[in-house]
């Protein structure tokens, strides 16, 4: 069976929403981080974490109002 | 053979049944060094996307909403078994124990405030500094200019505001303006709604900076990192 093509960090941050970005903030960068025999499935998290502040920029220009559920 | 994917650290069990995970997996809760632990089985962490993403934070929120104190555990947490677990939770039990403390029946509100930073003049060193050789100073000044994007007098107004819902704060400052900083604020469970209303009619009266709040959120900001 073929295996479905892996999204990397990059195709997120081009597809997020603002609630998206948030969630990446919280999820990706925040969080209680287990040390020891720990597998971590994710490549580029500094890269994404970066990409969120500027990506919340450019949302903010864009979107209306100031609250976000 | 499969690991044990974490969501999530909590005072107590919760009383009805944990339910699934991201991938549809039967969540079970352990208990590790006097904390219970929601996970998953997995052979191993998931592949980054936007669904496991939110499927990550749907099921820290459901168990938020089943227990009275949550410690959110950051996406990709995958353990080799509960052995390896309680072997790393074990050593760092008060830290957890006291995190959980600060936020039992709280919950996280983010504000994001943008703008132009607030022109301030640079405090000098002191002749301690100037004696210092120049790696030194410059690393002295570096700690300066982030003890100044912490201050934030931006929002200083709002503080009168902030200061009866917040509980504890953690600020992140930016290098991406107009992207000043993100601030984290606990507040009680349920004041979200009233924090929200407050801190838009307050900003109105800020001159040139704007926020955006989103919330409640389960306390990522306030776990503890790197057990």
């Amino acid at each position: 069976m073929r295996r479905p093509r892996r999204a990397g960090p990059r195709s997120i941050i081009e597809q997020a929403d603002v609630s998206l970005l948030d969630i990446v903030d919280n999820v990706l960068t925040k969080g209680v981080v287990i040390t020891g025999d720990i597998m971590l499935g994710l490549a580029d998290v500094d890269l994404v974490y970066l990409r969120v502040a500027a990506l919340l920029c450019a949302a903010d220009r864009l979107m209306p109002g100031g609250a976000r559920k | 053979m499969s690991g044990l994917y974490l969501y999530a650290l909590m005072a107590r069990p919760p009383g009805v049944s944990p339910g699934f995970g991201l991938r549809r997996e039967a969540l079970r809760i352990l208990r590790c060094a006097d904390v219970f632990v929601a996970a998953g089985e997995m052979r191993e962490a998931p592949s980054l996307s936007a669904a496991t993403l939110r499927g990550h934070d749907a099921t820290v929120r459901r168990l938020a909403r089943t227990s009275d104190a949550i410690l959110p555990v950051r996406f990709g947490s995958l353990v080799a078994n509960e052995a390896a677990l309680s072997e790393a939770l074990e050593p760092s039990a008060a830290a957890v124990g006291e995190a959980l403390d600060l936020v039992r029946g709280r919950e996280q509100m983010t504000l994001r405030v943008y703008g132009e930073r607030a022109a301030r003049t640079e405090a000098a060193g002191g002749e301690a500094e100037d004696a210092l050789g120049p790696g030194a100073q410059y690393l002295a000044r570096k700690r300066r200019s982030y003890a100044r994007a912490l201050a934030l007098p931006e929002i200083e107004p709002l503080r009168p505001v902030l200061r009866g819902f917040v509980r504890a704060e953690r600020i992140e400052p930016h290098e991406a303006p107009p992207l000043l900083a993100s601030l984290y604020h606990l507040v009680e469970r349920g004041a979200g709604g009233a924090y929200s209303a407050a801190v838009q009619e307050a900003a109105l009266g800020l001159p040139g900076v704007r926020l955006t709040v989103s919330g409640p959120w389960a306390p990522y900001a306030f776990a503890p990192e790197g057990l």
